[in-house]
């Protein structure tokens, strides 16, 4: 085997030595980094459930109507994809948003926050939507979301997880327009999918 | 000191040995007890075997135990209301760190209680995505990835087992893969998307970083062996993302290989950690070779699009060599008492690191040179040049493996260079003579590989020989 030498550059020297004291440290305060870690997994747990119990437990509960969507995208393995009237409004019919759905306006709509004004159906339990714009209404329920393309506005509860065989049953509800979601909306319009429930 | 291990076949042999060198007057029998004092008793040795062999039994009886309660969970979460789900992942997760603090800090188990904590991380992952599914969360799920590396990291990096980091490694490749190839138009995120910048993974060579440094001061070559490729697969993602124009990215795939061949060269010779670099450098090299070693394979690639030379991300990869070499060549003052110029150097590291930037600079002109002439509607030209160049490089690269084998006294280099060369001869045959030389043709090519790897043994067994006498 032939000699090799061992004298690395000084640059590399001063880095190795670097990386050795903050190892050193590491070796030293390892419980200490490793309890952090855990409560730092713990926290991350817990911030993903906070977000969503604060919208659940701060914000009106209401009912949407779920519209079918294409049955060949609808029920994706464990989750199935949700639509209701105001996901796919046009841009035409976005209040106060450019109609031009072209990548040349894409810096003017992509991304862009919306509001759905909604208001009470007349069988009292049901909401439905009043109209989409891009300012909020000044009183009032409304769900907050985003544009992310012609015809595709989210709102974060699109997605339903569905317990093990039941996803044809809520399949075929949403084509009977059978199909409801249970949302907690707060004051400014953010939404939590709570349930869905087949009328 | 404690005693050392010793299985009771090689203790007997030892004793059996000692008896006879005091018996010769070699040893006194004072010395023969102290030396056998040294090692374990064939009682302590059987004792600690059947402690292990509990220990096994006692894991796999709590493997299973852990499988029938996962099973039992699992056929009642859907019923189980969501309270009770959450305290069971709660619990579950501090449990089995718990467990894992309590081997590693009151049982001095620091082996187990890696595995416990490999299991914890895993089992937080885990919670991540089942938490998502308790509240049908809808948010960009390629996060809950890079959630779950940020809490791998600090355990791969305080604990010494290569299995943190190999998961580390497979939840960064894969949260860049996501992010990169399935929301390339969503925008960077840096506290907020921003759609200025491109959604390339920046954080990743941050996160990367503390498990490639432990692995280099921990002179581990097995955790090196598993960020090299992470690096070269962002890199590749990068290239194919920062394209403007369309461009063949067999090409940069090649040049990325070269790079890492480059890197591998930069460390000093003989040094194991270039062995990664170079291996999957060479992977990256070889294969891209072969497959623009056939002209049928050059012929149809620029079928039904217009590929662009690519400049950009050649531009790119091209000058991060120069660095390298520059580098390099500027950080190399200590090896020779600093008594050569930076010139000197530079000529000395070219000597060594010519082969990979060759290869770079060849991927670079093949972009190029297809992005030049498919447009002006010359591919056959195109796909001849291609053909004939790979066909060389491949020869050239066998070449410089053997090299290194012969230069670093290694053998698999060395084979690796053969073995490279008759592939290469394979190749040609079938594709220039398979149809003609029938099974005649075939059995003459395999008698001539047959006799050229004896052949290569044969030198390399005598080359061996004189440092074995």
């Amino acid at each position: 085997m032939p000699e090799t030498t061992s004298h690395p550059p000084e640059a590399v020297r001063r880095t190795m030595a670097w990386i050795d004291l903050v190892l050193a440290w590491l070796k030293v305060h390892e419980r200490a980094v490793l309890l952090g870690a855990v409560v730092f997994q713990i926290l991350v747990l817990a911030s993903m459930i906070a977000m969503r119990v604060s919208t659940l437990v701060q914000g009106d509960t209401i009912l949407l109507r779920v519209v079918p969507v294409d049955p060949r995208s609808m029920f994706r393995g464990e989750y199935v994809t949700l639509s209701y009237e105001f996901s796919r409004t046009p841009f035409a019919a976005i209040e106060g948003l450019s109609p031009d759905p072209s990548d040349r306006n894409k810096q003017n709509w992509d991304e862009r926050t919306v509001y759905v004004w909604l208001q009470p159906e007349t069988d009292g339990v049901h909401w439905h939507m009043k109209k989409v714009s891009i300012h909020p209404p000044t009183t009032g329920t409304y769900l907050r979301g985003t544009v992310f393309g012609p015809r595709r506005l989210a709102f974060g509860i699109e997605s339903y997880f569905v317990p093990e065989g039941q996803g044809h049953r809520y399949e075929q509800a949403m084509r009977d327009h059978h199909l409801s979601a249970e949302i907690a909306v707060t004051a400014d319009g953010k939404a939590t999918l709570h349930d869905l429930r087949v009328e | 000191m404690g005693e050392k291990r010793l299985a009771p076949a090689v203790r007997a042999w030892l004793r059996a040995e000692l008896s006879d060198w005091r018996t010769e007057g070699i040893l006194s029998g004072e010395q023969v007890d102290r030396i056998l004092g040294r090692y374990e008793t064939s009682q302590a040795y059987a004792s600690e075997r059947q402690s292990m062999a509990l220990h096994v039994l006692m894991g796999v009886a709590a493997s299973l135990i852990g499988l029938a309660v996962l099973l039992l969970v699992g056929s009642n979460w859907q019923s189980m209301p969501k309270a009770v789900k959450l305290m069971l992942i709660f619990g579950v997760v501090i449990g089995t760190y718990a467990a894992g603090f309590h081997i590693r800090y009151q049982r001095q188990g620091r082996m187990l209680s890696e595995v416990v904590f490999l299991l914890g991380c895993l089992l937080y992952g885990s919670g991540i995505w089942l938490v998502a599914q308790i509240f049908h969360l809808n948010a960009h799920y390629p996060d809950g990835l890079w959630w779950w590396a940020l809490g791998v990291l600090p355990f791969a990096v305080c604990l010494e087992t290569p299995l943190l980091h190999a998961l580390l490694v497979a939840l960064l490749a894969t949260w860049a893969g996501t992010e990169i190839l399935g929301f390339r138009d969503l925008g960077g995120w840096f506290f907020g998307r921003w759609n200025s910048f491109p959604n390339v993974a920046y954080t990743l060579p941050l996160l990367a970083l503390p498990g490639f440094a432990w692995a280099y001061r921990k002179s581990s070559v097995l955790t090196v062996a598993l960020y090299v490729p992470l690096l070269a697969w962002w890199v590749i993602l990068q290239s194919i993302f920062w394209s403007w124009a369309d461009f063949n990215p067999v090409y940069v795939v090649g040049a990325v290989g070269g790079l890492f061949a480059l890197l591998a060269e930069s460390h000093q010779s003989g040094n194991l950690m270039a062995i990664p670099y170079r291996l999957y450098g060479v992977f990256l090299i070889a294969g891209t070779l072969s497959l623009l070693s056939f002209h049928g394979f050059n012929e149809s690639m620029p079928n039904g699009n217009v590929r662009s030379p690519g400049i950009p991300p050649m531009l790119v990869l091209v000058s991060l060599s120069a660095l390298v070499v520059f580098f390099t060549a500027a950080l190399s003052r200590a090896s020779d008492g600093g008594s050569s110029t930076l010139p000197e150097r530079l000529r000395t590291r070219w000597r060594q690191q010519w082969p990979p930037i060759a290869m770079i600079l060849l991927m670079a002109g093949l972009s190029l040179l297809n992005g030049l002439l498919v447009p002006i509607e010359s591919p056959g030209l195109a796909a001849v040049l291609t053909t004939i160049l790979a066909n060389a490089a491949m020869v050239g690269l066998a070449m410089w493996l053997i090299h290194i084998g012969l230069r670093e006294d290694r053998g698999a280099p060395f084979a690796a260079g053969v073995v490279y060369f008759l592939l290469w001869s394979l190749l040609r045959y079938i594709d220039l003579f398979g149809d003609f030389g029938g099974m005649l043709g075939a059995s003459l090519m395999f008698f001539l590989c047959g006799a050229a790897l004896f052949g290569v043994a044969r030198f390399w067994k005598k080359r061996k020989e004189p440092s074995h006498a």
